[in-house]
């Protein structure tokens, strides 16, 4: 793996956020910046690190149905501009920005937006937990990382050859290919440069010619709770830009079911070998991250989740993975 | 781009996606997920696990329990079914030797080759014999691992919607907890007085009437009929 991180930290300067969308309050940049990540001939897994700087920031009640939020102040926002992509059939759609709890109990939960007015956000789905609803939250709201932003900057790709899948929660593929300009989807035709790429989740790089990623972003200040769902291949990583990831006492050890889900790291050689499978399990000093001989991992074990790699997880029942920011003290 | 060739180099892509081949199965035994045991009800100190799949249509569970006539043959009778070790596919890096024997049983087969036969949802199966152990044999080739479980008299055979091979890249563990569902423990007994909620006992062979016994019934009939 060559992964050079070219953090150009701009630090912690509270850059205006733009005008474009007009509202008054709380848009702010923190540390922002860029990573090389590199795809090598053959398959491999990339989870970026960084995600696009909030376009707002406040406080926000959640309706009692969950489906709307509306903030404090009256953010003046222009209509539709966190609206969901609205492609004809068969171009897939897509959400385009998310809001997210930011502070308290459900930091790190993600909403995606459906649409929005100058004062109010629709959520797509109603907001989970239910806890949430009938409550006032800090919310940022991002716009999300998507394949074209994950490819801008990036060169090696080969027409119709340099294909990603990312997995969805149903447990279907979805298989990208790059056509010399763009991404489309496995009908070959239609434009999927807008696929979602989730925090906290990645894809699976296969190419025929050495891929160079140039992913830029700001580090997410605040906490990820990333779904991990049964029955899929979930790809996984923290969102960390500048190191790998202990394995030993990782939060995934509150997540997952004991012996029966696994984690499974792979090599970055394009190979994508595996490198080593854990789980976790109470073999009589608590609940810990075990090998693949389903021995605890000693304090001192140098097993970790690779940086802008990831691990892939399979899950027996639906769960949720709660990452905590880089920046956090 | 020719539209034609676009599709060959296409075609090309997905197949280095689909070449992978890095699915991994894990298993383990303890308190907290249940430990096979033998008919009597102890934790077994020889023997280990077979853990695989059947190459083409699965035999049914009647065809397996039939088996239990002469544990002895059991193994190469599944093998004459069609029997696979996910540790006998080409490329696979089985777990440590006696990783899957008893009395401790935790351990990973990785790079599990997919495909073919072995394809996504794939029914596995966990096969425990109480004696010998698995004889790694030449990867590709079962018929090199005839040997495996020599002596054993009692064995268990354990199926569950759990076990089905995990996309690739991927992995699953079987566990016996998982196995408590009607028709999930096809040879053995779950539940036993005295063993952990998700033990599974093993069976002892059942043998088929003895052509000596059956002469000697022949014979009794004989004298019966004579003294009338």
């Amino acid at each position: 793996m060559k992964t050079r991180l070219a953090l150009t930290l701009l630090g912690t300067a509270l850059l205006s956020v733009p005008a474009a969308f007009g509202q008054a309050p709380a848009a702010t940049s923190g540390v922002v910046g860029f990573s090389n990540v590199s795809a090598p001939v053959g398959t491999s897994l990339v989870v970026p690190t960084l995600v696009n700087s909030s376009v707002f920031q406040g406080q926000a009640s959640v309706s009692s149905d969950g489906l709307t939020i509306t903030p404090t102040t009256a953010p003046g926002w222009t209509v539709g501009a966190f609206a969901k992509t609205s492609f004809a059939n068969p171009v897939p759609n897509y959400p385009k920005f998310y809001a997210e709890i930011v502070s308290g109990t459900y930091e790190g939960i993600l909403i995606d937006i459906d649409t929005n007015s100058t004062t109010t956000l629709t959520a797509i789905s109603p907001v989970v937990p239910v806890g949430i609803r009938g409550t006032t939250v800090q919310i940022a709201v991002r716009e999300h990382i998507t394949l074209d932003k994950i490819s801008q900057g990036a060169t090696g790709f080969t027409a119709y050859a340099t294909v990603v899948n990312t997995y969805n929660a149903n447990g279907s593929t979805s298989t990208r290919y790059y056509d010399g300009a763009g991404w489309v989807a496995d009908d070959f035709s239609s434009a999927a440069g807008h696929s979602v790429v989730y925090p906290g989740t990645g894809l699976v790089v296969s190419t025929p010619t050495s891929v160079a990623f140039a992913l830029m972003g700001e580090v997410k200040p605040t906490k990820t709770v990333v779904p991990l769902y049964a029955g899929t291949t979930n790809v996984v990583g923290t969102l960390n830009p500048a190191t790998s990831t202990l394995l030993y006492d990782n939060s995934l050890k509150a997540s997952l079911g004991q012996f029966s889900d696994v984690i499974n790291n792979y090599s970055a050689d394009g190979s994508l070998s595996n490198q080593g499978t854990y789980y976790v399990g109470d073999v009589g000093s608590g609940v810990q991250v075990l090998d693949g001989t389903f021995s605890a991992l000693a304090p001192s074990a140098t097993d970790a989740i690779p940086l802008n790699r990831g691990v892939i997880v399979n899950v027996t029942g639906d769960t949720t993975w709660t990452i905590t920011s880089p920046l956090a003290p | 781009m020719n539209r034609i060739a676009s599709l060959i180099i296409t075609f090309i892509g997905v197949s280095c996606i689909s070449a992978s081949a890095v699915v991994t199965i894990g298993h383990t035994e303890n308190s907290a997920t249940g430990d096979f045991r033998s008919s009597g009800g102890a934790l077994l100190t020889t023997g280990g696990v077979s853990i695989g799949f059947f190459s083409g249509v699965a035999p049914s569970d009647a065809a397996i329990q039939a088996l239990s006539a002469n544990v002895g043959t059991a193994y190469s009778q599944l093998l004459g079914l069609g029997w696979v070790d996910v540790r006998n596919l080409v490329g696979t890096s089985a777990p440590a030797t006696g990783a899957w024997d008893f009395p401790t049983i935790g351990g990973t087969a990785t790079n599990v080759t997919t495909g073919g036969t072995y394809a996504l949802n794939t029914q596995l199966y966990i096969v425990a014999f109480n004696a010998g152990a698995y004889v790694a044999g030449t990867q590709g080739n079962m018929t090199t691992t005839s040997t495996s479980f020599t002596g054993s008299t009692e064995w268990a055979v354990l199926k569950d919607t759990a076990y089905k091979n995990a996309a690739d890249p991927g992995g699953v563990a079987l566990l016996l907890s998982s196995s408590s569902g009607a028709g999930e423990v096809i040879v053995g007994t779950e539940g036993g007085i005295g063993d952990n909620a998700n033990d599974v006992r093993m069976v002892s062979g059942v043998p088929e009437p003895s052509r000596a016994f059956l002469c000697m019934i022949g014979l009794v009939s004989v004298c019966i009929r004579r003294r009338r």
